[in-house]
């Protein structure tokens, strides 16, 4: 069979220690025996790996942050829609995502396909509304309240107990012991990502997660479920392996089906020594270890794009337990030429 | 009877792997043989006959190790919860 051309257009190329999913994703799509994808890449920073990969990554285009505003990452978009043809945008940040989501039908209308969460699913899985979004959907979460001063925090301070966990909006989270230590992850989290900053119930257990798609009519078209078997100081994967767990996949199924999930997500979850699971986060995209669901069998960037083209996608059935990956590091030979064009055309 | 989970995979060369935690473990060749042995459903009377015909190895200092490995066995979740020995 002839595979479908199509310009695929994504972020997410900082393919560093704390890495963006958008490397991963094309890996998937490159791996496809359905697409011969064209992967246009959207840079916010000339040292984004990505750019300079160019067995994966065949053109790249610097784009403004999404704080911002739209006007000027729509203009952006246009521009190189007129140049590439994009089929479908893939965002791979969360903090683009609200952007991406409020200007879906303006993509649509240039012909641009994306395959992202609605609003309200967007909103309801925030982690400042965890403790809703629980309840709702009968799912066990940690006590959480999110915070917009450290003195919010010395009002609700008796409804826990130390540790807490320290969580940013978008990423970050650090474990603190006492109430100073509450200060110094607020202040630092909040520099960085801003507010409001959520409290979160310490639950102890392994942490485990789950990589999946839904179809937008509560189905799961996949699901793969992982344990990071070695996690850096940020906090991240360094390495996995895929579980046998029906009752990580049940609660998938659950979640996807009783919110007619739209899109990739990650959902992050703690197994406590009773075997009972607490859902901690729900990433709205896939993550970046989305490839180890590929080589378990289950190319779920692929069935992303298959879908965002509304073409037939078969849900699947089965991966492999028991793969891993083994993220490393490389030290990458660039030519300054190839720095100096994107630092000042804005395009590679 | 002591009963090792049916997912738990067990490598000719000791490795074993647990697909519900992904952990994984190595035995040595007695551990091995012993943890094949529970498998194949023998007792500890049966196992301990089968040592004794092969290794010279007494009975107590035998129980006292089987007892030991078994009970690293539970401890790492290998076995069903409910199977005794």
């Amino acid at each position: 069979m002839e595979k479908i051309k199509l310009n695929i257009a994504l972020s997410g190329l900082n393919n560093i220690d704390s890495p963006g999913p958008g490397i991963p994703v094309t890996r998937g799509l490159k791996d496809s025996l359905l697409i011969d994808p064209k992967i246009i890449g959207l840079a916010y920073d000339n040292l984004e790996p990505g750019p300079y990969m160019h067995e994966l990554i065949d053109k790249t285009y610097k784009v403004p942050y999404p704080s911002d505003g739209v006007e000027p990452l729509l203009d952006r978009i246009r521009y190189i829609h007129e140049k590439e043809h994009i089929d479908v945008l893939i965002p791979n940040f969360d903090s683009e995502l609200f952007t991406f989501m409020k200007s879906e039908r303006t993509l649509k209308e240039m012909g641009i396909r994306t395959f992202l969460p609605t609003l309200q699913q967007f909103e309801e899985r925030h982690k400042s509304n965890l403790p809703q979004f629980g309840e709702k959907y009968g799912v066990k979460v940690p006590y959480s309240e999110p915070i917009g001063s450290i003195m919010d925090f010395r009002k609700i301070e008796d409804k826990f107990e130390y540790p807490v966990v320290v969580k940013g909006k978008f990423y970050d989270a650090y474990i603190a012991y006492d109430f100073e230590q509450v200060g110094i992850y607020f202040n630092k989290i909040a520099a960085k990502w801003g507010l409001p900053i959520v409290i979160q119930e310490f639950v102890k257990g392994t942490e485990v997660n789950v990589v999946a798609l839904g179809d937008g009519n509560g189905n799961t078209i996949g699901a793969v479920p992982m344990r990071k078997t070695y996690i850096t100081d940020k906090g991240k994967g360094w390495g996995g392996i895929t579980l046998e767990d029906p009752v990580m996949l049940e609660l998938t199924h659950k979640i996807i089906s009783q919110t007619k999930w739209r899109g990739g997500m990650e959902l992050e979850l703690i197994r406590t020594s009773d075997n009972e699971l607490y859902m901690i986060e729900i990433n709205p995209r896939l993550p970046a270890w989305v490839y180890l669901a590929v080589a378990a069998g289950q190319n779920l960037p692929e069935a992303l794009v298959m879908l965002a083209m509304e073409m037939p996608v078969k849900p699947f059935s089965h991966y492999e337990v028991g793969k891993m990956f083994i993220r490393y590091s490389y030290d990458m030979i660039c030519d300054l030429k190839e720095f100096e064009q994107l630092s000042t055309k804005g395009e590679l | 009877m002591l009963k090792i989970k049916k997912n738990i995979a067990i490598s000719d060369s000791g490795f074993v792997f647990d697909p519900g935690t992904g952990d994984s473990y190595s035995l040595n060749p007695t551990g091995l043989e012993i943890v094949q042995m529970i498998k194949s459903g023998k007792s500890f009377e049966e196992i301990f006959q089968d040592f004794a015909t092969k290794y010279e190895v007494e009975e107590e200092a035998f129980e006292k190790y089987y007892y030991d490995f078994t009970t690293t066995l539970k401890q790492l979740r290998l076995t069903e919860p409910n199977g005794e020995d």
